[in-house]
């Protein structure tokens, strides 16, 4: 199990080819590169009376062949943002690189839960670490980042319609091509 | 609900702050943010550098969110909010521009990463959230990487009597001191031993009105009196500029945040030259900040600064504290600094150490051979190098040069401080000259890179040059 689970999905898979089509075909490599990454992650959904709500994200994975990405976050944290997306499906997505503040937002659509495989629980693994690695630079120790309660995950479906730069600056804000 | 202020600490936490608005329309956004300004008990603010997606969604839709993390414990606290009003100017508007042009100067962004307004959030309420984190094993090690962070003084109030204990010293040792210098060790060595603050420094304004230069320090390996802060660089200089205090914990979290902003203003190429960034003087990795302007009657007479290695050494309540201790500071700066009149007590002080220092004169010297300082001064810039090594410059430079050419062609060892007021040639103004503070200045660089030639005090407002050394003394007009 544990040979077949390495070949699905070996500990230093790189990442996802960029997708062909969509906002994130024109995402510039190093805002790409924040989400599925070591980025600090928050995805923001709302209610039915448009108050916001956020939610402890924990980790993106892309679809390279369609303009969708799957969204973790700890079911510890879930019940709100669960509870929006019924109620209107629309949900946005901030990854923010802790040393350098990089940043990139998407926004899009929920398209519905799906059960977590084996190669999800590697790549949560992988992001765990590789979150721990960076924000212990920046000084968080790393037994505070391992006692996220990340597992059991909920993994929400999205479509992604529009992404932008985040980065601090006069350029933040600014949609990339691809974004209506 | 939780009190605002015993969640202050998170303001300026590790994991960058979110704030979640939507749209009219119905599309959320979120975008991090470095830093949450406490404004009273019932509000928060927010800046804004950027008129952006956050800034339009607030305006047509009031209602946002702020999700913020305890640096130390990492629990959530989740605040949701209703955008009550933006602010150009006052109080909270003042703080939080000092705070982001302070770290504008210093990653080389000053003029270019300004505040345009703050918004100001009321908050509705507070949801403390803990779920996300599993509880700590019993049996784990202590981690080493865990950084020493003493709890909010605001979470777990401190005595009433032992801030009151601390005060009273800080005044009791200032007030038994007889001249600036004391002063000036008494209340660094109060801040140290009372307070607990391990580094500090007081910088003082110098004859141009313009620019600080470091007078006295604690804590740090090199002591760095006589370095310079133009008024405007720097959290120091901004300090000075504007005249308000600044707290900056979490420092590498701000500038982490100004640097980001810096490259992509780099990278946009607006034409817009950036200066070069200016390292901060002290502690090479400090991590909180606390500068207090030093004012007598609205008259910034220098510049207390305070850091720390602890990422959340100082809280909000620090800011209105140790702004008494920095009254009484500038107070007894200004004593002290522009009184030449005979002080009986200080006379007797000093008679006492002069007869100390007759007794060890009184002792053989050790016979050693005179050692030969080669003084320089250049006249384009009035600075004194000696053996080749820079010491000092402008007034203390030309005062420096008086006494030791007087010393030399006329032999004189005897100075008063009003001969040097009355001498046009040295530049001081006619009001509040800070000739005291200049004298101290002198004698550090002195004992620092010459030793052999000192300037003791004789009783207040006149003093000596001692001088164990054969002197070179030569006039250039440029390097």
């Amino acid at each position: 199990m544990l040979r077949l689970l390495h070949m699905l999905n070996p500990p230093d898979a790189g990442p996802s080819p960029r997708p062909a089509t969509g906002p994130l075909s024109t995402l510039p490599p190093e805002l790409f590169s924040l989400l599925e990454g070591a980025a600090v992650q928050h995805l923001v959904t709302r209610n039915a009376t448009l108050a916001p709500s956020s939610a402890l994200a924990f980790g993106v994975r892309i679809d390279p062949d369609s303009p969708n990405v799957t969204v973790f976050v700890p079911a510890s944290v879930a019940t709100i943002a669960l509870q929006n997306l019924r109620d209107n499906g629309q949900m946005a997505l901030t990854a923010v690189g802790p040393a350098d503040v990089r940043a990139v937002q998407i926004k899009g659509v929920w398209l519905g839960e799906r059960r977590l495989d084996d190669s999800d629980r590697a790549f949560l693994l992988r992001y765990r670490d590789a979150v721990t690695n960076v924000l212990n630079v920046v000084g968080v120790p790393r037994s505070r980042w391992r006692q996220v309660a990340w597992s059991p995950t909920v993994a929400l479906r999205m479509e992604v319609r529009e992404a932008y730069v985040q980065t601090p600056g006069p350029a933040a804000g600014t949609p990339c091509e691809g974004t209506p | 609900m939780i009190p605002l202020e015993s969640i202050s600490r998170c303001f300026e936490g590790i994991v960058p702050a979110t704030l979640s608005t939507c749209s009219a329309a119905g599309i959320p956004n979120i975008s991090s943010i470095s830093h949450v300004q406490y404004v009273d008990a019932r509000h928060v603010a927010v800046s804004r550098q950027f008129f952006n997606k956050t800034t339009r969604n607030i305006l047509e839709n009031p209602q946002a969110s702020v999700t913020v993390w305890d640096p130390v414990t990492f629990e959530i606290y989740i605040l949701t909010l209703r955008y009550a009003r933006s602010e150009t100017s006052g109080p909270t508007f003042d703080r939080m521009a000092t705070r982001i042009e302070a770290i504008a100067s210093h990653t080389g962004m000053a003029g270019i990463f300004r505040l345009l307004a703050a918004d100001v959030f009321e908050v509705l309420s507070i949801y403390h959230l803990t779920e996300h984190l599993n509880p700590p094993e019993k049996s784990d090690p202590p981690d080493p990487d865990l950084p020493d962070m003493s709890p909010e003084p605001a979470a777990v109030p401190p005595e009433q009597r032992e801030e009151l204990w601390v005060l009273q010293r800080i005044s009791s040792r200032m007030n038994q001191a007889p001249d600036l210098e004391a002063l000036l060790e008494e209340v660094l060595g109060s801040l140290n031993e009372d307070f607990g603050f391990t580094h500090a420094k007081v910088l003082l304004v110098d004859e141009t009105g313009r620019r600080l230069f470091t007078v006295a320090s604690r804590g740090y390996d090199e002591s760095g009196v006589g370095s310079e802060v133009v008024f405007g660089e720097g959290l120091i200089g901004t300090v000075a500029r504007d005249r308000r205090i600044l707290r900056v914990n979490q420092m590498e979290s701000g500038l982490r945040y100004g640097r980001a902003m810096r490259a992509a203003v780099a990278s946009a190429s607006t034409g817009t030259p950036l200066r070069p960034e200016i390292p901060l003087p002290g502690l090479v990795d400090a991590q909180s900040h606390l500068v207090l302007p030093l004012l007598v009657r609205g008259r910034l007479v220098g510049v207390l600064a305070l850091e720390s290695r602890n990422p959340a050494a100082f809280a909000t309540w620090h800011e209105a504290f140790m702004g008494i201790v920095a009254d009484q500071v500038a107070a007894g700066i200004e004593r002290l600094a522009v009184s030449d009149a005979e002080d009986p007590v200080a006379a007797g002080r000093r008679a006492r150490g002069a007869k100390e220092d007759q007794a060890k004169e009184d002792q053989p010297p050790p016979v050693v051979a005179p050692r030969r300082r080669a003084f320089v001064f250049y006249q384009n810039d009035d600075c004194v190098f000696v053996d080749g090594e820079y010491l000092i410059r402008n007034v203390p430079g030309r005062i420096l040069w008086k006494l030791l050419k007087a010393h030399q062609e006329m032999g004189r060892s005897e100075f008063t401080n009003r001969e040097l007021r009355l001498d046009p040639g040295l530049g001081l103004p006619s009001l509040r000259d800070n000739l005291e503070s200049r004298l101290i200045l002198l004698r550090q660089r002195l004992a620092q890179k010459c030793p052999d030639v000192r300037l003791p005090s004789r009783g207040r407002g006149r003093f000596a040059v001692e001088i164990d050394s054969e002197l070179a003394l030569t006039e250039r007009a440029s390097a």
